[in-house]
């Protein structure tokens, strides 16, 4: 391919009057059957890259771990370039998916975007054979790495294919975020003759500021006093499901126009990306479910409000805003806590030794498929998944056309590399804590982890600066100190492809409460019924976070077995708030209680068909009652089988919720 | 051999166009990558690169093993059969140790086998297998599947050849039910058809001459006339075929003394002698490349 033609190419069809440094290179390296890497900050034009490649080539197949990040990039590619894009995903219906496949086999696509786990898909085998495709790319790349800050083992899948594909068949890799030992990584796995090239990380419009908050309560306030200061919309960015809910429940609370948004959510969250784009949102409180592939140019500052696992996560969150190169903040809010919980949470990522075994020993024995393999060992969706690709990346498993898993021999599981990633994780964590502390420029710091060494001090951060942030009224921690007291229940199963419960509460926490105590008594130490001030407490709580004058009734768990205490407090509670009591659910056969099941298939087993609704329903609101709460599956069910019998809106409330899963 | 050149084996292997196979037999090329681009069919083939190195993909991530003529493992008595033109690239599941761990012996007979079939055949394969020989079949109902399940519950091996690729539904079926002789290295599953082939009966004949190249001798348990009518059609018995290839590739045959109508047939035609119990190997039924 001549420089002439690209050229040619840039300008006519992309409207570009130059390259950027580095682009030409990396099209031509690909078009000469080198494998590359290509390591840059978002913005500086990847995408552009293999967007060429696919109008010179053919068929280019995307490979990106996000549907959100799919999304975007169709969007792009389409509306900016006129190249016909689009994706497959398993949110779209077999109909839409087909219709999709048959164009690519057409030659109707320039650009088909996929997920790695897609290629073990029926439907995708069925069609494969026929799709033209000419050139392969895999977006952020950095999760082939075991060392990445987003390693994804269904990623392993690709770099066998890679090692498959002739030079014919050009292979570009794109991320913004490599650390040295993750480019090294990926060049070994996906082979010579490689390419690297690797761009500077600055970002200069960028303004780092780290706050600290010693409670729940000042960070609530913080954030909201933050988002009161900050100009245009953004991201908060919490670490877990259940804070991102509770926190945009706050923040909505206090007037602030945000929403929600985390993996739980399913279609629903393309809307919510637009709401953020088109400003009718001022923020969305999200988990690192946001972000790859967000195409808002002008966000203008992403706050933190727990701290992300290491600086590669960090810079990469933060890297959404700013785009445009208008000056955007970053505000980073360290709670000692915090460390705490990421430390639990990359500890508890993967599952124990015995677990693995566990698995490969059933299926040495017999095939299964994945729900099979949930009941036997009663291990977490999560946790199974991830003993299913590790040990297929071990060659020890393998996956058919069928989804039965099946074990290939008696080989023994290899989990000597497992300690060392997990140190790596822990060291990485602590270059995290240690940018609280830090002395010298932050973007410099962060620039460096990543393996640019050229960063300048940036002149903007807190440090450059030597400033820091004007605190909230303290009227405001007062505040959110009322609203931290009572624990959000994370209830997130979807009926019909929306989430059954609206909102769910707990009036406690369950352990080391006046309330979960009260609770104990009752139901274990025979303490007969809940005592007034409980009922009391109740009735105020939810007449000041429920709406009470939309509901229509209360309406009782079952009891598994114990008898009807949830039903007797429930009746108290409504006539308390001068609301009907609606025992309308029934037990169809005694259950044991969910507390002696691990995981939520086995718990979701326990109740199937255990509950009925005695009564039609016609789009009356609830409010479903329950004692204790830990994994939220009771409540799901029940909400489920009120849905099917035509309920409207659903709340949710529990006396007490357990701090952790599974703390009862 | 670099993995990268297997997917040019597969598209030469599986080409629509004999006059290139012929070429590749003819030339003998080394690099067979750089075969391809000098051949006329280059254009279209290179069409299909990425969606073969998938379809590869996925045969290996399912296990699979996958072998070309110069593959150190691939069997020599499959290279070395004169009248048989070697397929360039072969398809396992299973240990390719199985290959060369034992003489091996055919096992053919029909898929309704008689009531006869079925107590003769559990008695020879127990006999072959403490003669210590391996047990190759077509691996399809009846006697074939038999044969296997005495050979491994008599603690042997057996190898099927089977006449549909490796990642279609039948074989990933047959591949759960066998799991556990498969994972203890004592049953393999060999094709030379493309992993996404579906079963055809033009495959199923096929794969007798790759039974036949692999075995010592073969024993017809129980066979169909060579032909016979049905619905109006004349239909063409597949154990017989077997037999017929086996004799034209200079393999003892062997037939069982039942009265079938094709064992009969074979024993008149002589293509096959009786049965007695075990094989009196001539030397010179070994292939000898001096020769």
């Amino acid at each position: 391919m001549h420089a002439d033609d690209l050229m040619r190419l840039l300008r006519e069809r992309f409207g570009f009057e130059s390259f950027r440094e580095g682009q030409q290179e990396a099209i031509q390296a690909a078009l000469e059957g080198k494998r590359g890497l290509l390591i840059q900050p978002t913005g500086w034009g990847k995408s552009l890259v293999y967007q060429m490649i696919a109008a010179l080539r053919g068929l280019t197949l995307v490979f990106s771990p996000l549907r959100a990040l799919m999304r975007d990039q169709v969007r792009q590619a389409c509306e900016r370039y006129a190249l016909r894009a689009d994706t497959v995903n398993s949110d779209m219906s077999l109909e839409d998916q087909q219709a999709v496949l048959e164009r690519a086999a057409a030659g109707e696509l320039d650009l088909l975007y996929i997920a790695p786990e897609r290629l073990g898909n029926p439907l995708w085998q069925d069609h494969q054979q026929q799709l033209p495709i000419r050139a392969v790319v895999i977006d952020e790349a950095h999760c082939v790495s075991i060392w990445g800050h987003d390693f994804r083992p269904e990623y392993r899948r690709i770099v066998n294919l890679v090692r498959l594909l002739p030079p014919e068949v050009p292979v570009v890799a794109v991320t913004a975020t490599a650390t040295p030992r993750v480019e090294q990584d990926v060049r070994e796995q996906i082979g010579e003759p490689f390419h690297i090239l690797r761009g500077s990380l600055m970002r200069p419009n960028l303004c780092l500021y780290v706050q600290p908050v010693q409670s729940d309560a000042e960070k609530l306030a913080w954030v909201d006093h933050l988002l009161g200061l900050l100009p245009g919309s953004g991201l908060v960015y919490t670490a877990t499901r259940a804070s991102c809910e509770w926190l945009a429940q706050y923040l909505q609370q206090r007037g602030h126009v945000v929403a929600h948004y985390h993996a739980g959510l399913g279609a629903e969250r393309a809307a919510l990306e637009q709401r953020l784009i088109q400003n009718d949102l001022k923020a969305l409180v999200c988990t690192n479910a946001l972000g790859m592939g967000l195409d808002k140019p002008d966000l203008r500052f992403v706050i933190h409000a727990e701290t992300p696992a290491s600086p590669l996560h960090y810079y990469q969150e933060i890297g959404r805003s700013g785009r445009d190169g208008e000056r955007s903040y970053c505000i980073l809010l360290a709670h000692p806590d915090d460390k705490t919980l990421q430390t639990s949470m990359i500890r508890t990522s993967r599952p124990p030794p015995d677990a693995y075994q566990q698995v490969y020993q059933l299926l040495q024995q017999q095939p299964m498929r994945e729900r099979e393999l949930a009941l036997h060992t009663g291990l977490t969706q999560n946790s199974l998944r991830t003993i299913l690709y590790d040990l297929m990346d071990q060659g020890l498993l393998v996956r058919d056309s069928e989804r039965y898993y099946r074990a290939t021999g008696h080989g023994a599981i290899d989990h000597s590399h497992y300690q060392v990633v997990l140190d790596a994780k822990l060291n990485d964590l602590e270059a995290m804590i240690a940018y609280w502390h830090l002395r010298e420029c932050r973007m410099r710091y962060l620039c460096r982890f990543l393996g640019d060494a050229t960063a300048a001090a940036c002149s903007r951060c807190d440090r450059c600066r030597r400033r820091r942030l004007a605190p909230p009224d303290p009227a405001l921690i007062v505040q959110a100190e009322r609203f931290a007291y009572h624990p959000p229940l994370i209830l997130t199963a979807v009926y019909q492809k929306e989430q059954i419960y609206a909102m769910g509460f707990a009036l406690s926490y369950y352990g080391g409460t006046p309330v979960g105590e009260a609770i104990h008594q009752c139901k274990y130490a025979d303490g007969g019924a809940l005592p007034d001030w409980a009922i009391q407490q109740a009735a105020v709580f939810l007449r000041e976070r429920f709406p009470l004058q939309a509901i229509h009734a209360l309406v009782p768990i079952p009891p598994s077995i114990s008898g009807g205490f949830v039903e007797e407090f429930t009746a108290r509670l409504a006539a308390q708030l001068n609301l009907r009591f609606l025992p309308i659910l029934r037990k169809t056969r005694p259950t044991r209680p969910q507390k002696d099941w691990t995981n939520s298939v086995q718990k979701a087993e326990n109740l199937r068909d255990a509950i009925e609704c005695v009564q039609p329903l016609q789009g009356e609101c609830l409010l479903i009652v329950d004692d204790v709460c830990d994994s939220g599956v009771t409540l799901e069910v029940a909400g489920k089988i009120l849905k099917r019998a035509g309920a409207g809106t659903l709340y949710a409330f529990c006396l007490a919720r357990t701090r952790h899963r599974g703390d009862l | 051999m670099e993995e990268r050149e297997w997917v040019y084996w597969m598209l030469m292997a599986h080409s629509d166009s004999r006059a290139l196979r012929q070429r590749f037999r003819d030339q003998q090329p080394q690099d067979v990558g750089a075969f391809l681009r000098d051949q006329p069919e280059w254009a279209q083939m290179e069409a299909q690169l990425a969606q073969e190195a998938l379809t590869l993909h996925e045969f290996l991530q399912q296990g699979g093993l996958f072998l070309t003529l110069y593959h150190p493992g691939y069997p020599e008595r499959l290279r070395l059969t004169a009248s048989i033109p070697p397929p360039p690239v072969l398809y396992a599941l299973g240990s390719l140790s199985l290959l060369d761990a034992q003489p091996l012996v055919a096992i053919a007979g029909s898929r309704n086998a008689s009531r006869q079939a079925q107590e003769a055949t559990p008695a020879v394969v127990q006999q072959l297998v403490a003669q210590g020989y391996g047990i190759i079949t077509g691996f399809a109902k009846g006697v074939d599947q038999m044969a296997a399940r005495t050979a491994l519950d008599a603690n042997g091996i057996t190898i099927g050849v089977l006449p549909q690729g490796l990642l279609s539904r039948l074989t990933q079926q047959l591949a759960r039910e066998w799991m556990e002789p498969l994972n203890d290295d004592r049953l393999l599953f060999l094709s030379e058809l493309h992993p996404r082939a579906e079963w055809s009966p033009r495959f199923a004949m096929m794969r007798n001459r790759l039974i036949a190249a692999l075995a010592e001798f073969v024993v017809i348990i129980e066979s169909g006339a060579r032909e016979s009518q049905k619905n109006g059609k004349t239909v063409l018995s597949g154990t017989y075929q077997c037999a017929e290839i086996a004799h034209r590739t200079g393999r003892p045959v062997y037939v069982l003394d039942l009265p079938a109508p094709g064992n009969q047939q074979l024993l008149q035609e002589g293509i096959a002698r009786p049965w007695q119990g075990h094989h009196a190997a001539a030397p010179s039924e070994q292939p000898n490349l001096f020769e």
